[in-house]
């Protein structure tokens, strides 16, 4: 008898065991898991929280309206830090929590470091960093929403040349992975537009007195400045300009220079007539990127920077994708190796090294607020 | 190419940097003199004091002055609540220094991540209440808050060399860094003036952040890089003497804007530091050489 009851309850296990499995392989998951890596600690902080914001309003807008297709997304911010030995320690634990993908790092130096980890996991990563090596260590699974400095910066020099008619640039850079890749893009650049930088300046991050590289740019006759780094130096730049009496110096940068942080730093008067090209123009008069401006605006108590808002847009392009292939990582590789993708602030389009190029946009600072000048879209080499 | 008047300008902008240096040196040297302590937090405490001066002027919109001193009084407040938590205990209980050393490590880790809690990561800055228009003489520029600046740290210096050696409070206090236990039996109640010392060492750094953070904009770890190069001045200068702690920054602020424009502005911090292991190779009482054993 006891026999009996004993068979019977393996065969009801087994029976519900298999049941079970069924269910569960038919089943979607419970949630589609995106982890972020954001220098959320240290120097770099500042940026780490404005990326993430971005995204967390894509993710609570997508989680609002049901989800992937009835699956919400279950977004993880991870602290990249500040420094690239911590970074790569940052990666593993992104890689370890066991995403469909991953946002980040946004540090050129940790990307560089840790790019052969996530090749290893086979896990796909929309990375950020702005230095162009990143995308060219043949990583399949190493994607960047940036622009190569190798597209971005003759539009700066375009722009300098014929709309404001250059003809002794100074270059000043930081010496940091990412300012030195827009300095290597700039000599060819000024080239091809028949320039030829007069001086070339370079300061530590973290310095915070630059006299002595402003007035050697003020010795060599330079009519205007090629000027890259991150905000706390390139606001003390901007302003230390004026006090040395060199306002007449036009000064052009890309990304970090439309930053609200640049602007509070340098002070207001002292950035009139900075051109800056970025991923988002704050004077942009197109109806949706003011809604989104605005919306950001409302949101966040940090003040919207132009450059780090376009993770906005990661998070839609990779809930459009896995919409359609589902959470599989490979799958997801695939179809962002071949993006083209209609975003609320750009126009995004995978070119052969991984970059999801899109829209610049060139602005300049005049009466006090930010004008779009330019617009441009590259053509992509697929 | 370099003209007279751009190495002029080098020199005084160099100047007005190395006054900034010497700000926070003064608390150093205070420190020293008063407890034989290295408080490592002296630069947090100094992004510290920066930062309630943003949320009293910029933020609460108080008047500049009361602002000012609301500010000090509150830092110094801290400085006093430190010294009876933390140093106090510390040496009463005879703990070794380099321990108490490290213990300010890790408050100066604490600060910078309450900072970054509270205000946020953005650089921030408030308007300079000194003006933020340059002033043009001859082929040189100045901006007016280095004559104040400049001013503000000569009469901290002479009220500071007055008070430690023409008062007979500051004797006690220097008493009290020499030997705790001769002090103690000559009536001077300890715990008093290392409360004291904290005080008037938080302070300064107080004073040192609100002049510094219209120049150099707020950031949770700002402190960290005044503080190294205020302890570079301050071991150049001379440990302990506050003319070194001004002369010394000074002399840190010239030497590295002029060797960044003559040599190469990338080794500026390496080139400081070099220059720092000679002094304290071949000079290691530094410019203005302390009396390590003077009778007080």
């Amino acid at each position: 008898m006891s026999r009996v009851i004993v068979r019977r309850g393996l065969l009801m296990a087994i029976v519900l065991i298999l049941v079970g499995s069924i269910l569960c392989a038919g089943a979607a998951p419970k949630a589609y898991r995106i982890a972020h890596l954001a220098p959320l600690t240290g120097d770099a902080s500042f940026q780490g929280q404005i990326l993430v914001n971005a995204a967390k309003m894509a993710v609570d807008e997508i989680n609002a309206k049901g989800g992937i297709n009835g699956v919400p997304i279950e977004y993880i911010p991870v602290d990249e830090t500040s420094s690239t030995a911590t970074g790569i320690e940052a990666v593993r634990k992104a890689i370890a929590l066991n995403p469909v993908a991953v946002i980040g790092p946004n540090r050129s130096g940790t990307i560089l470091a840790a790019e052969n980890l996530w090749k290893q996991a086979k896990l796909p990563f929309i990375t950020d960093g702005t230095n162009a090596e990143t995308t060219r260590k043949g990583n399949p699974y190493t994607f960047r929403i940036q622009i190569p400095s190798t597209y971005w910066i003759p539009i700066l020099a375009h722009t300098a040349k014929e709309y404001y008619g250059v003809k002794k640039p100074a270059v000043m850079y930081g010496t940091n992975e990412y300012s030195k890749g827009l300095w290597d893009a700039t000599a060819p650049a000024l080239k091809q537009y028949g320039l030829q930088a007069v001086t070339v300046q370079t300061y530590n991050d973290g310095d915070r007195d630059f006299t002595a590289q402003l007035l050697k740019i003020k010795a060599s006759g330079a009519d205007a400045l090629f000027l890259y780094g991150y905000e706390a130096e390139m606001g003390i730049i901007l302003r230390q300009r004026v006090e040395l009496g060199m306002k007449d110096l036009l000064v052009f940068g890309e990304r970090g220079c439309a930053s609200p942080a640049i602007e509070q730093i340098a002070g207001r008067a002292n950035i009139e007539g900075l051109v800056c090209s970025t991923t988002l123009s704050q004077g942009d008069p197109d109806p949706a990127r003011q809604a989104f401006i605005k919306k950001y605006s409302e949101s966040f108590k940090e003040a919207l920077s132009p450059t780090h808002v376009n993770h906005y847009d990661s998070i839609y392009i990779l809930a459009d994708i896995i919409k359609r292939v589902g959470g599989d990582s490979e799958k997801i590789r695939a179809e962002l190796a071949k993006l083209d993708y209609v975003g609320a602030l750009g126009h995004y389009q995978a070119d052969k090294e991984g970059n999801l190029v899109h829209t610049i946009y060139t602005q300049v600072f005049k009466n006090g607020k930010w004008t779009l000048l330019l617009q441009e879209d590259h053509p992509v080499n697929r | 190419m370099l003209t007279s008047a751009i190495l002029l300008q080098l020199v005084l902008n160099g100047l007005a940097m190395g006054i900034i240096y010497s700000l926070p040196a003064l608390g150093i040297s205070l420190i020293w003199n008063a407890s034989g302590l290295f408080n490592f937090a002296q630069g947090d405490l100094l992004t510290l004091g920066g930062y309630v001066m943003l949320s009293l002027f910029s933020k609460l919109d108080l008047p500049y002055i009361p602002a000012f001193a609301m500010t000090v009084v509150a830092m110094g407040l801290l400085g006093y609540a430190l010294s009876q938590i933390y140093f106090y205990p510390m040496l009463e209980s005879r703990v070794n220094p380099q321990i108490i050393l490290i213990g300010t490590v890790a408050f100066s880790i604490f600060i910078r991540n309450l900072i970054l809690v509270i205000w946020g990561t953005t650089p921030q800055t408030y308007a300079n209440p000194f003006g933020s228009q340059v002033m043009q003489i001859g082929e040189l520029y100045l901006m007016p808050h280095v004559i104040w600046i400049v001013s503000i740290v000569a009469v901290l210096l002479v009220a500071l060399q007055y008070f430690l050696r023409g008062t007979m409070v500051g004797i006690a206090m220097r008493a009290v860094a020499q030997r705790q236990t001769a002090a103690w039996l000559m009536g001077i109640r300890n715990d008093r003036m290392i409360a004291l010392t904290f005080l008037l060492s938080t302070g300064i750094a107080a004073v040192s952040g609100v002049l510094i953070s219209p120049i150099i904009p707020l950031t949770p770890s700002m402190g960290g890089m005044i503080a190294v190069k205020a302890m570079a001045a301050v071991l150049i200068g001379g440990l302990g003497s506050f003319g070194g702690a001004l002369v010394g920054g000074v002399a840190v602020g010239i030497a590295e804007t002029i060797f960044a424009a003559l040599v190469n502005p990338a080794y500026r911090d390496i080139f400081i530091f070099a220059v720092l292991v000679l002094f304290l190779l071949f000079r290691p009482g530094g410019i203005f050489r302390a009396q390590v054993s003077e009778k007080v």
